[in-house]
């Protein structure tokens, strides 16, 4: 069985309602950043690109008609190029990611392309037309994902002053990374139509503490979680470039850093938030690694409390935990956020020099999704 | 019209300036919005989004609107067919702006001024000849859209064509009611309307009335604004209100009233100390926590409002005629009756006095006072209505001295001012002394004229059939529970199935539904539901509810053409009943919307239906939109009582198809209305029933349903919000009958309506809600 490698990863600027991502396809979007990873990496002929999947949470409108496909022929790959896409929610793209990287180790391919795409403005969440089962309804199957989050705050007690300081957090981060330049290996500057380059993420700002207490809870009445403690709706891509050991020795291409572990695990959906916790446990055990092995974290912030409360059942630290700021300051664009955590964890270690890194995800629905890398 | 108007230049983008382009964009016409910077220029433009009420008719209108300085685009001023000045009431300023632009003026170019105050002959001085024929005022009521009054004055060299050519633009464009003014200080409305005010001020301060008594005598009791003369002003701004007053004043020495016309005392304490009104949160009412205090008008000081009480007010308030409660006010001999004989009679001699130095006839003087100040009647319709052989005794008899040539009328044996009778609307002419038609165009059909040609073919006690003329049947509201709401009662609804009656029977070719009353039509009528409420009477309620859908429906199939005609308020049932006709005439100023939630229902008479269906039409086109998108707008729409704020915005709701036809001056639209019928008579065909109709089913209310149910977490809605939601969702999504694979016809969603708007009548939280509305008049949250 052969190895997979990570031979590069990149994503696009994030952005957000009003800023200047809006108005470019999702489609476009996703093909200049997966053209943008193979211009970086043009020792690579795009032909031996032998698949492409593509990640993305509602794949219908300008996000549907096969986009794995299209997406490679934005992006230059020839016709006979092949994609497909591939459906978990917020863990779509970490599950492309999962899927290059089996199909190498199984030795049906030797090179391919995991991203993820989503457009929350052009497609909705919920997608065009929600149709629902009733009985699922009955049993609270289609929850809001803010009332699993409250959920999960009212389990540890976690409270707003928490959240809100935790948010906080996440934007000083960020924006300290943006002034780093820590960002900027990974990102793909993107062209809307000649119109301008976007070039930074919208979402990290200087918080504003009055404004951020001021807020009014976002899904329940009495609730603690605020629009400031949530991830906010968004724009994004994110690719990575997969392949198998050989054929980086044979083409002579520097490995960024290799899977060591992949695993899914579901949990209750008005729980979904908690879905890191099995998913990270069973991750570690096909490693044979402990939580204490993990150098650096990526753990989707889909809200303050959530990932307060797997930081915290999990006994995790948390100063090895986002260290760029994560999805509350950056956006969480549904199905691009997997493969655009594992390209910043590619990144973090490799600015704090560390061996061991994980990146994980909850689902809506009641998931988790983990990835264990090694440098 | 010689000159067709297509782009105007407005200068000086303040409030009127920025609202005149506002409404010409409301009228689908562009404009260059000047100010000396782009700074100011760009505000101006600005504000029409945040001013309030809303200037424009839908956000969007104000991309037609050009932001431009004087320094960097006089060139654009070429372009311009009308050139409208506002700015500020200095003839220097404007002597300098009209240089300006002197170099750029068209020479087909109609140029205006929007001055409330300053002699034509004084502004025209730096202008050459040619300008000077093409110059004219155009003097606009604040704020622009709203207020329909245009009084047009020209000068000796303004040219005739010119002249006419605006007013019919005013008139057929801009939907302005035209009162032809001379070059008189405060031209009509001001004129009459300062006397008036500054008349009613001081007499309360004489008679010992607070401000709070004088707005409830000089409000809706008497056909006048709801806010009285006190808040009124404090509405316009005190120091606007000196201003106009203080151009009276200054500029009319040989007033026989002048002291009246002079700003009383009070004003200028106001104003000193800088209380302005609304715009300074003080003025003669200043709102505070512990409510709205009203002013002391001797001490200046505030003081809680006192609970107004009037045996005269009582009397009057009863009636639903505005005529017989002046009447009845004037009749009184409390202290209200007195005060409102004292303001009123002062304020009859004084309009008469105007004639002909403001106007060379009372139907202009009388049109000012009702487009420009929104009185139901003009002073001398209000003398009619009192009784001019009675009130000219009495104010005789009271010392006053009357015009002569009211006397003079009275003892030729004229009686009144106005005459309706044979098809013609005539008035008493005081150059020829006798009683003149009025000049009436074509397109001002009016119904009450109509009438009197002997065109009633039906009358009951809510409405009325009156033949129009040329095969066309008008069927005309005037409720008699409430004339200025007409909510639907039964002899409304049978009125117009005679109507349909007759016309399947030949008698006529088409249908007209619509009035000139003062709202189309409000709604259900509330009162009678909850009674068969009470009296546990559901089978009623179901019946009645069956019978107004069966009417929708033979309206909507119906082999002849139907047009219906809304106008200011079309609520609920009002909705309901424009909606099933072959096309719309509707007023710009339409206020339309299903807002059964607010009473705890959904819309019982195809309501659910209609919205689908237009919205379903409404979206061909203008690309794809499915079945779920299509529910989910009009649960939004009707779920939130969502109402639009003008025509155009109805288009966008679904409350209007985009076919109607909008129409922007009131007194055109029966005329319009029965035009469109004529248009459609000839091979008219009704549309086909639908039995195709693609709902989500109960996948696609299992979602909203999800939604709903977020909301109610978030405390935004209550548990009885949630209830009627998932009613509203049951109906719209197509009950258990839809779904993705399968279609519905029209009655089976009729049907479910039917069932779920009992169901909801039955609940007590909605009859809650219906209670509280009608006893408050407005929504109760529970």
């Amino acid at each position: 069985m052969s190895k997979s490698v990570i031979i590069d990863a990149v994503r696009s600027p994030i952005g957000l309602k009003n800023g200047p991502m809006i108005g470019i396809r999702p489609d476009d979007l996703a093909g200049q950043v997966v053209k943008g990873l193979l211009d970086r990496n043009n020792s690579i002929k795009p032909e031996l690109v032998e698949d492409v999947i593509v990640g993305c949470a509602y794949p219908e409108g300008p996000q549907g008609h096969i986009i794995g496909k299209s997406v490679g022929v934005l992006a230059g790959l020839p016709i006979e190029s092949t994609g497909k896409v591939v459906n978990r929610f917020c863990g779509s793209s970490m599950d492309a990611a999962h899927q290059v990287s089996t199909s190498i180790e199984s030795g049906d391919i030797d090179l391919g392309i995991a991203a993820g795409v989503e457009d929350m403005f052009s497609v909705p969440m919920g997608g065009f037309a929600p149709d629902f089962h009733p009985e699922l309804a009955e049993q609270e199957f289609y929850i809001g994902m803010g009332e699993t989050a409250e959920n999960l705050a009212n389990d540890l007690s976690i409270s707003r002053d928490e959240q809100e300081e935790f948010a906080i957090n996440s934007h000083k981060k960020a924006l300290d990374a943006i002034e780093k330049g820590k960002f900027e290996n990974e990102i793909i500057p993107v062209d809307k139509y000649g119109e301008c380059t976007v070039e930074k993420d919208d979402g990290p700002r200087e918080p504003n503490v009055e404004k951020i207490k001021s807020l009014n809870p976002a899904f329940m009445e009495n609730g603690s979680i605020t629009a400031a403690t949530s991830s906010p709706i968004s724009a994004g891509a994110s690719a990575i470039l997969i392949a198998s050991e050989s054929f980086a020795s044979e083409h002579g291409l520097k490995t960024r850093a290799e899977f060591v572990s992949r695993a899914v695990s579901g949990v209750h959906w008005d729980r979904m938030g908690m879905g890191p916790l099995p998913a990270v446990e069973k991750a570690l055990k096909k490693a044979n690694l402990d939580m204490d092995d993990v150098e650096t974290i990526e753990l989707n912030e889909a809200f303050a409390a959530q990932a307060l409360y797997v930081i915290r059942k999990g006994g995790w630290d948390e100063k090895r935990v986002n260290l760029n700021g994560g999805a509350i300051a950056l956006g969480h664009p549904l199905g691009c956020s997997g493969a655009r955590i594992m390209t910043t964890l590619l990144n973090v270690m490799e600015q704090q020099n560390t061996n061991i890194g994980l990146a994980t995800m909850c689902i809506g629905s009641g998931q988790g999704i983990a990835t264990i890398i090694k440098r | 019209m010689k000159n067709k108007i297509e782009k105007v230049a407005v200068l000086g983008a303040g409030t009127m300036g920025a609202q005149i382009a506002g409404h010409l964009a409301n009228a689908g016409i562009s404009s260059c919005l000047f100010d000396i910077s782009q700074e100011l220029a760009d505000k101006g433009v600005g504000i029409l989004s945040t001013l309030k009420p809303a200037p424009l008719y839908k956000p969007k209108n104000v991309s037609l609107i050009e932001a431009c300085n004087y320094d960097d685009h006089l060139d654009k001023i070429k372009d311009a067919d009308w050139i409208v000045e506002a700015v500020a009431e200095k003839l220097d300023i404007k002597h300098s702006v009209y240089n300006n632009i002197a170099d750029y003026i068209k020479n087909t170019a109609i140029i205006s001024s929007n001055t409330s105050g300053i002699p034509l002959g004084d502004l025209t001085k730096v202008m050459s000849d040619d300008v000077k024929s093409r110059f004219l005022i155009t003097h606009f009521f604040n704020p622009p859209r709203y207020m329909r009054l245009l009084e047009l004055v020209k000068g000796p060299d303004t040219s005739t064509d010119i002249y006419n050519d605006m007013a019919t633009f005013g008139e057929d464009i801009l939907g302005k009611g035209i009162v032809h003014a001379k070059d008189t200080p405060n031209f009509v409305g001001n004129r009459i309307g300062v006397h008036g005010g500054n008349n009613a001020i001081k007499l309360a301060i004489k008679m010992g009335l607070t401000c709070e008594e004088v707005d409830k005598l000089t409000g809706t009791i008497v056909g006048r604004p709801k806010s009285g003369v006190f808040r009124t002003t404090d509405i316009v701004g005190l120091d606007v209100h000196a201003n106009v007053s203080a151009t009276s004043y200054n500029n009319l020495s040989d007033d026989e009233a002048r002291e009246v016309l002079k700003a009383p005392e009070i004003l200028q304490t106001l104003i000193d100390s800088g209380r302005l009104g609304q715009k300074t949160k003080a003025g003669f009412y200043k709102k505070t926590d512990d409510g709205i205090l009203s002013v002391d008008l001797k001490t200046g000081e505030y003081g809680p409002q006192k609970r107004v009480k009037f045996d005269g007010f009582r009397l009057a308030k009863d009636r639903q005629n505005v005529g017989e409660r002046l009447k009845a006010l004037a009749m009184s001999d409390d202290k209200a009756g007195k005060y409102f004989w004292e303001v009123t009679s002062d304020s009859l001699i004084y309009s008469a006095n105007r004639i002909p130095e403001i106007s060379d006839d009372i139907v202009n003087v009388d049109n000012a006072m009702k487009w420009g100040y929104g009185w139901e009647l003009g002073p001398f319709e209000a003398w009619d209505a009192i009784g001019i052989e009675n009130s000219v005794d009495r104010m005789i008899k009271d010392g006053k001295s009357v015009p002569q040539w009211v006397t003079d009328m009275i003892d030729s044996g004229q009686k009144t001012f106005y005459k309706i009778g044979s098809g013609k609307k005539t008035f008493f002419d005081f150059n020829s002394k006798s009683m003149k038609e009025s000049e009436v165009q074509e397109k001002s059909l009016n119904i009450i004229v109509e009438k009197s040609k002997g065109s009633l073919v039906k009358k009951d006690w809510s409405a009325s059939l009156v033949d129009l003329g040329d095969g066309v049947l008008c069927c005309e509201f005037h409720s008699i529970l409430q004339s200025t709401l007409n909510p639907i009662d039964g002899s409304m609804i049978q009125t117009l199935v005679d109507g349909l009656d007759l016309v399947e029977a030949g008698k006529f070719k088409a249908m007209v539904v619509g009035h000139q009353g003062i709202n189309f039509c409000a709604g259900a009528n509330l009162n009678g539901i909850i009674q068969y409420c009470e009296s546990n009477d559901y089978k009623t309620i179901e019946e009645r509810t069956k019978i107004l859908q069966d009417v929708t429906q033979r309206m909507r199939f119906f082999e002849s053409p139907i047009v219906t005609a809304p106008f200011h308020l079309a609520l609920g049932g009002g909705f309901e009943l424009t909606a099933p006709a072959s096309h719309r005439v509707a007023l710009g100023e339409l206020y339309i919307g299903a807002v059964e939630v607010g009473v705890g229902l959904i819309p019982g008479a195809g309501g659910n239906l209609r919205i689908l269906l237009n919205l379903m039409e409404n979206s061909n086109g203008s690309g794809r939109i499915n079945a779920f998108q299509v529910v989910q707008k009009a649960f939004e729409t009707v779920g939130f009582a969502k109402v639009a704020t003008s025509a155009e915005e109805a288009k966008h709701l679904g409350y209007l198809l985009k076919s109607d036809t909008i129409i922007l001056n009131n007194d055109h639209r029966i005329w319009a209305a029965k035009q469109k019928a004529l248009e459609l008579i000839d091979g008219y065909k009704p549309p086909k029933y639908r039995d195709d109709l693609k709902l989500p089913g109960a996948g696609g209310r299992t979602a909203i349903a999800t939604v709903v149910k977020g909301l109610k977490a978030q405390g935004k809605i209550s548990a009885h919000d949630e209830l009627i939601a998932n009613k509203l969702a049951y109906v719209l999504t197509g009950g258990e009958k839809a779904g993705l694979t399968k279609s519905i016809d029209e009655q089976y969603m009729l049907d479910i309506e039917r069932e779920a708007f009992v169901s909801l009548a039955g609940e007590k939280l909605s009859q809650d809600r219906i209670r509280f509305m009608l006893k408050k008049g407005k929504p109760l949250r529970n």
